[in-house]
C-alpha cells in the first residue's frame, strides 16, 4: 500500500468500524438450556427401575410362600408345574407325580396337612414327614407336627 | 490451469463453487469443533458483518447473509483454514443471489432499496456506496476482511492484476471525493 492509500484506508477502516452490529443476543445466541425436568424424570425412572430389579425376587418369593407353593428356592419351573396340575386331569403331565398320603390335619376349606406314604418321594424336600397342600396347587413342606385329622386322601404332589 | 478453472468457477451470481483457496479437503480430521466455531464466530461477525455493510448490503441482509454463511459453514465436511474469507465469499453471494430474488419476485424492494444505505454512514463509507460493486468488493475484501491479492482474486474469481487493478482505482476515487470535499 503505498502513502497515498494509507490514510484513505485508515479512514475507511475508522468508519467501517462505527458500523452498529446487530443486537448481541441475535449474532451471539445464548446456550440452549437443557429443561431440568429431564434429568429429575431420568433419576427417578433410575431409582424405580432399581428398586423394581431389587424388590422383585423378595416379592416374587413372599408371593410364593403365602401361597403355600413349592419349596424353598421355588421358581418360575415349579409355578409352570402348579398350573399344569391345576386339575386331576391334568395331573397326567409329565411334570405332575400322583401320590397318595395321609391327611393329618385340615387347616381350612381348602388347605390341607398331610403325610406322604412313600417317604422316599419327600426325601427331597424340607420336611419329609408333613407337607401342606392347598386345593388344587402344589404341596410344600410343613413344619407344624400337630394333628387333627387322620383320612387318607389322593393328592398331586409337584414340584 | 485446474486452479484457475476452480477459482474462476465461483463468484458468479449463478455459480456456486467452492472457494478453493480458503479450504483443504484433505484436513477432514482438522475440521472445527463446535466451541472453535463459536470463537469464529466471535472473532469473525463483526467484521464481515462490516465489510458487508460496507460492500453494499443494507444491515438485515448482510445478517442474513452471514448467518448464511456461518450455518453453510457448519455442514461442510472440508476444513476451512480462512473463515473470515469463506465467510466474506459466501455470505456476499447469498446476499447477492438474496438481492436478485427480491428484485424478481418483488418488484417494488428494488425502488425501495435501490441506494442501499445512502443517508446512512460517514462520509467515506458513502462514497465508498457509489463505487462499482466489484470495486466495493475488492476494497472490502482487501482492507476491511483483511484478504492478500491472492485470496480476493482467489474468492471473487478474478484475477490477480484485475484485484490490483481495481483497488487502485477504488482508493484513486476515495481519496479524489476526499479532496474534492
Amino acid at each position: 500500500m503505498n502513502p497515498y492509500e494509507r490514510p484513505v484506508v485508515d479512514r475507511l477502516q475508522g468508519e467501517v468500524a462505527q458500523i452498529p452490529l446487530p443486537p448481541r443476543e441475535r449474532w451471539t445466541p445464548p446456550e440452549r438450556h437443557r429443561s431440568r425436568l429431564l434429568p429429575a424424570l431420568a433419576a427417578t425412572g433410575a431409582v424405580v427401575a432399581l428398586a423394581v430389579i431389587i424388590a422383585a425376587p423378595a416379592l416374587e418369593r413372599v408371593s410364593s410362600q403365602g401361597e403355600g407353593v413349592g419349596a424353598a428356592g421355588s421358581s418360575t419351573a415349579p409355578r409352570a408345574a402348579a398350573l399344569a396340575c391345576a386339575t386331576p386331569d391334568q395331573a397326567t403331565s409329565p411334570a405332575c407325580r400322583l401320590i397318595t398320603g395321609r391327611v393329618v390335619e385340615v387347616l381350612g376349606p381348602q388347605l390341607v396337612r398331610v403325610t406322604p406314604d412313600a417317604l422316599t418321594i419327600a426325601a427331597d424336600f424340607e420336611n419329609p414327614a408333613l407337607f401342606e397342600r392347598r386345593a388344587s396347587r402344589l404341596a410344600a413342606p410343613c413344619r407344624s407336627h400337630s394333628i387333627r385329622a387322620n383320612r387318607r386322601r389322593r393328592l398331586v404332589l409337584t414340584r | 490451469m485446474v486452479r484457475l478453472a476452480r477459482l474462476g468457477y465461483f463468484m458468479g451470481l449463478s455459480r456456486t463453487g467452492p472457494p478453493a483457496l480458503f479450504t483443504s479437503e484433505s484436513a477432514v480430521e482438522a475440521r472445527l469443533d463446535r466451541s472453535e466455531w463459536q470463537r469464529v464466530y466471535e472473532e469473525c461477525f463483526p467484521r464481515v458483518f462490516r465489510a458487508l455493510v460496507a460492500a453494499g448490503a443494507r444491515p438485515d441482509e448482510a445478517e442474513d447473509a452471514l448467518h448464511d454463511a456461518f450455518e453453510k459453514a457448519l455442514t461442510r465436511q472440508d476444513e476451512i483454514v480462512r473463515p473470515e474469507g469463506w465467510l466474506f465469499v459466501v455470505g456476499l453471494r447469498r446476499w447477492r443471489s438474496h438481492r436478485i430474488r427480491s428484485a424478481i419476485f418483488a418488484p417494488l424492494s428494488i425502488l425501495q432499496h435501490t441506494t442501499e444505505m445512502n443517508g446512512e454512514g460517514t462520509e467515506l463509507l458513502s462514497e465508498m456506496r457509489r463505487l462499482p460493486l466489484r470495486q466495493r468488493q475488492v476494497l472490502a475484501a482487501r482492507y476491511l476482511v483483511g484478504l492478500s491479492q491472492d485470496e480476493t482474486a482467489a474468492a471473487l474469481g478474478i484475477a490477480r492484476g484485475t484485484v490490483a487493478a481495481h483497488t487502485t482505482q477504488g482508493l484513486a476515487k476515495l481519496r479524489k471525493r476526499l479532496e474534492v470535499r
